[in-house]
């Protein structure tokens, strides 16, 4: 197997980390998909790259050999939480990270990539960190599909998509709150997602409040949601990425806006 | 849907009109500190007052004492005149209440150096400041008014070596308040774990 388990974790933090790989093998240059798999104890959760009121995403910290690149640790889309009376937005259960690996074009022999994950594990009880370091050992050749395979592609495929020019994103302000107005472009029924319904995560922090639940309701060609801001909003929004829930017809949208 | 959008707006602009405002007089309180007498923010008017919630058990707190940071701001403060009050909300039973005589046992542990810590098992102070958080910062000034209301570091980690490098937020401004200036970054977002009301 190429990847490994975290044994000695350098921090238990109530979940278990293991970096998986679609293949054994990578050829030189070509990019590679891997995920991050945590397994989270019952009763806990780790966050969202927005934690929300409180919490601290996970992060990573790289040590890859000369000339390997990778996009970092992807965030699916996460469920939202309350502990002690606290909005959070996050994972519980079993996660998979995507991650995708290039090797150098000149990639020959093998190669060792470690990452160093770190984490916040909260629940009822508190807060625990967590923190382990995880590696993957990889060689030249071409791709050989490993048993992890179809988890770690269906882990891409569930991932945000950005919903382009299907669906545009504007948010005004209105006193102490925001005003998110999305429009759809005209075009076949049905070929648009339809934002109705399913709830928005903001993925930019200390935007809007994070225990406004944020539902988009139709009038005419335009969806409409007034939320407060946030507590912290420095001045006036400048940007707003949102994660529009996935549904039943289509999967998790990302939505962005930036003020002109 | 817009109902439910007015009834969630109605309810933060009730839990927000009881909080603090930066500018406006700081909510008055009596609690007891961990000998049983009673403390009041109005025994210390003309003072500079800073209120530091606390909860032992949080890694982020940890982070602040194991690494001697909170202690070390409590005494060269205090040698300011300046008065510290650590406050514990947590309520009975829940992660991080202590009844007071083992608190007592805790705080010296931790090397708590506040001119008092205050037991706010119902709540009650917590809830005016909208404490949600250990630690959270306060800071009073000599009028009375709400100067500081947030972090005490740039850095949001349970890593005490980022104590070093982070932005000193929670300093700066009491620096600011006791030189008579204006604090430039009066609120901003704490971090931390939640108070366990």
């Amino acid at each position: 197997m190429a990847g490994c388990l975290s044994t000695a974790a350098a921090r238990p933090g109530k979940a278990t980390v293991e970096w998986l790989a679609s293949s054994a093998t990578v050829e030189p240059g070509k990019p590679m998909q891997t995920a991050i798999r945590m397994v989270i104890d019952d009763g806990w959760h780790t966050y969202w790259i927005n934690p929300g009121e409180a919490g601290m995403p996970t992060t990573v910290e790289w040590k890859l050999p000369p000339g390997w690149q990778t996009g970092g640790l992807v965030f699916p889309e996460p469920a939202r939480f309350l502990t002690s009376g606290l909005a959070g937005f996050g994972y519980e259960g079993t996660v998979l990270f995507p991650v995708t690996l290039t090797p150098p074009a000149d990639f020959t022999g093998k190669a060792r990539l470690t990452a160093v994950v770190s984490w916040l594990a909260c629940g009822e009880s508190g807060c625990v960190p967590g923190e382990a370091e995880i590696h993957l050992d990889l060689a030249a050749g071409a791709a050989s599909p490993t048993a992890e395979v179809a988890a770690i592609s269906a882990a891409y495929q569930k991932l945000p998509r950005p919903a382009g020019n299907a669906l545009r994103l504007t948010v005004a302000e209105s006193g102490k709150n925001l005003l998110l107005s999305i429009t759809m472009e005209p075009m076949e029924p049905g070929a648009a997602p339809d934002p109705g319904g399913r709830e928005a995560f903001p993925a930019t922090p200390e935007v809007a409040e994070p225990r406004a639940v944020i539902r988009f309701s139709k009038t005419g060609n335009t969806w409409t949601s007034e939320v407060p801001k946030s507590g912290y909003a420095a001045g006036p929004a400048r940007r707003l990425t949102l994660v529009l829930a996935g549904g039943e017809a289509h999967g998790p949208l990302e939505l962005t806006w930036s003020a002109p | 849907m817009k109902s439910i959008t007015n009834t969630l707006l109605g309810v933060l602009a009730l839990f927000t009109a009881h909080a603090a405002e930066i500018g406006q007089p700081a909510p008055a309180f009596t609690a007891r500190n961990l000998k049983g007498e009673a403390v009041s923010l109005a025994d210390f008017k003309g003072k500079v007052v800073v209120l530091e919630w606390v909860n032992f058990g949080c890694p982020f707190v940890k982070k602040h004492y194991a690494s001697g940071n909170m202690p070390k701001l409590q005494e060269a403060y205090a040698a300011k005149d300046v008065v510290w009050l650590t406050i514990n909300s947590a309520a009975e039973g829940k992660q991080g209440y202590h009844e007071p005589a083992k608190m007592a046992e805790e705080a010296t542990k931790q090397g708590n150096k506040a001119s008092h810590f205050l037991m706010d098992t119902d709540g009650k102070v917590g809830k005016a400041y909208d404490a949600k958080v250990t630690p959270h910062m306060f800071i009073i000034d000599k009028e009375g008014k709400l100067a500081y209301d947030g972090a005490i570091d740039s850095k949001a980690t349970t890593d005490a070596a980022d104590v070093a490098t982070a932005d000193k937020l929670f300093v700066n401004a009491l620096d600011a308040v006791l030189a008579g200036k204006e604090v430039s970054d009066a609120k901003n977002k704490p971090y931390g774990c939640g108070v366990k009301y």
